[in-house]
């Protein structure tokens, strides 16, 4: 009678036999969640030479008095404890400089500008998968794992992001930002596994954050009171201004920019007979525009920041499945390339700076000399016109856009930029 | 494996090994018991109290055994917040009354976090906490220093060698200025014990901390000297051993193995000394040939202990560099240690004003007599590799 395989054996043989480069070295990012410390066993099981990395990437909340313990120590804690049980070395880089840089303060000016960010994509794309993967290239890894819930295919030399198989843990949106390059040198162990399989795995390696609850916050706002933190941050306090309709009248009083968001029904205390909706937030005139679903859903939009998962002709434009939001439904899209939106390349001086790295990203060995010009080209354009086949609602400015390629599958990334 | 991070720990000397060795099991009584058992373990630690005081240049009643030197610099700075309460040991510190006049307390940006930490206790005690900056080769100036010594200081607190970067402080003349004030001085002491001379009684030095683990004695042992009718309050009370001032079991393997270990550090101090140097050249000759790449700290040797050396790298992520010397089995770090691992932003390299992009690349080697030349030029040309792939692929 033959042993029954374990869960892990199993899906660690039937689910992963497809990652590349066995026995290479690979530098996991490890947050100290269940995500990427499974990501480490199954990359050790099979064989990979693995380097756990914790990133610490802010102090203690300042309000916390005498804080003077040194990273989020729990999470580190949890990251090692599952390194050190596997044989693996674990090390803790200091990141909080670049996450206040480039996660920080990037949301703070967002939101004071009215706009909805997200800081996790900004997260992945500024540390995760610049500075650690530096990091690991300068260590002489061979590739960067994360417990993203996503799957990189190579298919005739051209490697595809494509959606994880659990459609509800499905992360392809937070890491559309990876080109061809990172792609060819990225991880994600898990993309072919669900939650409650990783659960499984978890336990069945014995790891002791098995059942750690998700974090559904961001984790520098913990307790989801973003108002609270910018006003901390800032040293501003809210300031109110008039809820206005679509035509520009006066419908109340709002209790300052950043408590309101587009889409948002509910809280807002101004009753009309029907039922009114945040449609826009204008930060110079602090005013905050109500009106209806109708109003709401927009039928295009612009998009600037473009990141490609690959070279992508817009010459004849490109038929795509959008989504606007982080686990957003797809809508069938038409995409054009446009003007480039100056103010805000100007205004994202980090963005400029990283997109003039040669090995950022593949469109930059298609564009050596990266000019404005080339920028309104149409192979892969940083900036592009989204036209929806039927209007949508939830176009917040600020938030990423993604583009997938609209065929049975839906799964594949084509890239992804900040709605303008 | 190479090991070249003695300042942040050392292995034990055989000769604390074998010290310790009868009191684990063969004479393990209680120092305070009234049998024969209990008395071996006093006589022991007796006669550790002497050794450690001959080394230190004080006397046996001189010498409270702590579990560790962060311990004895928070009692010896705590001390002054115990008395001013009066819950003092035995006479409400009416001993000395500048302590109710004096309330100000002066220490540097670079000294340990066990003194830095407890001096900031001190401020939110309502003590008047003034921490200065250091110059740029890493020594207090003393000049500098003097238009601060006013009569309002209380206690001044100044490290002997400073554990990042490895140079030496002017404790002697600062120990004397204070004296000659009025004010206490407590010195941190941690990185010196063993490696240079040290004379308490001499120098006039109030309250002085060490710990065994740094001269390749045990682990959770240290030892904090004070002049007796000083200043210094228990941190711990209870059963009243050491004294009064630090209650708790005796542990006498600790004190035996903390004696030894000092005493044959103290023995062939000159002859480590001088290996030491020939080591200390090599790596940095070796080291200050990589370019962009600078010697952290005063280069006068005799302002240097010779086992600690300080490196920055332009434009370097330190710890990249640490995991890859790791990874090519060589043990350093950039500074001292952290909770996590992590590195961080040291407070020494900020206080002695090193731009950001050099400080970021920080690199300490500390290392014991044992190192061979060849091992020295390994660790060279491993960090001018380590900085070299960074740098290719930044």
């Amino acid at each position: 009678m033959t042993q029954p395989t374990s869960v892990a054996e199993h899906i660690t043989n039937e689910n992963t036999a497809n990652l590349p480069g066995k026995g290479k070295k690979v530098l996991v990012a490890m947050s100290g969640g269940v995500d990427s410390s499974v990501s480490l066993c199954l990359l050790h099981d099979k064989g990979y030479e693995c380097v756990g990395v914790t990133m610490r990437l802010y102090d203690n909340p300042p309000d916390v008095v005498n804080a003077k313990t040194c990273c989020s120590l729990s999470d580190v804690e949890d990251a090692k404890a599952v390194a050190y049980a596997m044989g693996v070395p674990h090390y803790t880089m200091e990141c909080t400089d670049e996450f206040a840089r480039d996660v920080i303060s990037r949301f703070v000016k967002g939101y004071e500008a009215g706009k909805t960010p997200n800081p996790c994509i900004d997260c992945n794309r500024f540390l995760k998968f610049d500075l650690l993967y530096t990091r690991a290239r300068q260590l002489g890894c061979d590739f960067i794992a994360t417990g993203h819930y996503a799957r990189i295919t190579c298919d005739d030399g051209i490697y595809h992001l494509r959606r994880g198989v659990d459609s509800k843990k499905d992360q392809s949106y937070v890491v559309s930002m990876l080109s061809q390059e990172k792609l060819a040198h990225t991880l994600f162990p898990l993309g072919d596994l669900t939650k409650t399989q990783v659960r499984k795995i978890a336990e069945e390696h014995g790891l002791e954050n098995a059942q750690k609850q998700e974090s559904q916050d961001i984790c520098f706002v913990p307790n989801g009171d973003y108002a609270g933190f910018l006003h901390s941050y800032t040293g501003h306090s809210d300031v109110p201004g008039n809820f206005v309709d679509m035509k520009g009248n006066i419908l109340g009083q709002h209790q300052g920019l950043i408590h309101y968001t587009i889409g948002q029904r509910k809280g807002l205390g101004v009753a009309v007979g029907h039922p009114l909706y945040v449609v826009k937030k204008d930060a110079e005139k602090n005013e905050v525009v109500l009106g209806t679903r109708e109003d709401l859903a927009r039928k295009d939009f612009f998009v600037d920041d473009m990141h490609w998962t690959n070279t992508t002709s817009l010459a004849d434009g490109l038929d795509v499945d959008a989504v606007t939001r982080y686990r957003g439904v797809p809508h069938a899209a038409h995409v054009t390339s446009a003007p480039i939106n100056v103010q805000r390349e100007e205004s994202l001086t980090v963005d400029q700076s990283m997109a003039d790295q040669p090995t950022e990203d593949q469109s930059a060995e298609h564009q050596p000399a990266k000019t404005k010009e080339d920028s309104q080209s149409e192979i892969s354009p940083r900036s592009i016109h989204v036209v929806f086949d039927q209007p949508q609602i939830q176009i917040a400015p600020g938030q990423t856009a993604v583009l997938y390629k609209p065929d049975a599958k839906g799964d594949i990334v084509l890239g992804g930029g900040i709605i303008r | 494996m190479i090991y070249m991070d003695s300042a942040a720990t050392t292995p034990m000397s055989d000769a604390a090994l074998s010290a310790m060795e009868p009191y684990w099991q063969r004479e393990f009584g209680n120092s305070h018991a009234v049998y024969s058992a209990g008395q071996h373990a006093a006589a022991a630690i007796m006669d550790a109290r002497k050794r450690v005081a001959k080394c230190l240049g004080c006397t046996p009643r001189q010498i409270i055994f702590t579990s560790g030197g962060t311990e004895s610099d928070n009692q010896a700075l705590a001390s002054l917040a115990l008395r001013r309460l009066g819950s003092g040991k035995s006479d409400g510190g009416s001993e000395n009354s500048g302590l109710h006049v004096r309330n100000k307390i002066i220490t540097f940006q670079f000294e340990h976090a066990a003194v830095l930490r407890s001096v900031e206790r001190l401020s939110q005690f309502g003590f008047d906490v003034e921490v200065l900056p250091v110059f740029s080769d890493g020594v207090v100036q003393v000049n500098e220093l003097l238009p601060y010594l006013t009569d309002d200081v209380l206690c001044v607190s100044m490290m002997m060698v400073n554990n990042e970067v490895g140079t030496i402080q002017p404790v002697q003349e600062v120990a004397r200025l204070c004296k000659e004030r009025g004010i206490l001085f407590h010195c941190d002491a941690v990185q010196a014990a063993g490696h240079i001379p040290i004379h308490i009684n001499d120098w006039e030095i109030g309250t002085l901390a060490i710990s065994a683990h740094k001269f390749h004695g045990p682990k959770g042992v240290g030892v904090l000297v004070h002049q007796p009718n000083d200043y210094v309050e228990p941190l711990i009370v209870g059963g009243g051993q050491e004294r009064g001032f630090r209650s708790g079991t005796s542990n006498t393997p600790g004190a035996v193995g903390c004696a030894a270990a000092l005493e044959e550090a103290c023995a062939h101090m000159e002859e480590n000394s001088q290996s030491l140097w020939e080591i200390n050249d090599v790596l940095r000759a070796g080291i200050l040939r990589i370019p962009d790449s600078r010697l952290t700290g005063t280069a006068d040797h005799s302002k240097r202990v010779p086992g600690i050396l300080h490196f920055c790298f332009k434009d370097i992520d330190a710890q990249t560099l640490l995991i890859y010397l790791d990874a090519h089995g060589i043990c350093a770090s950039a500074g001292s240690a952290c909770m996590a691992g992590a590195v961080q932003k040291s407070n020494t390299l900020v206080a002695m004003g090193v731009p950001d992009v050099w400080a970021r690349g920080a690199l300490r080697l500390s290392f014991d007599a044992s190192i061979t030349l060849e091992e020295a030029h390994r660790v060279c040309d491993v960090v001018a590799q380590g900085v070299a792939a960074q740098r290719d692929r930044a």
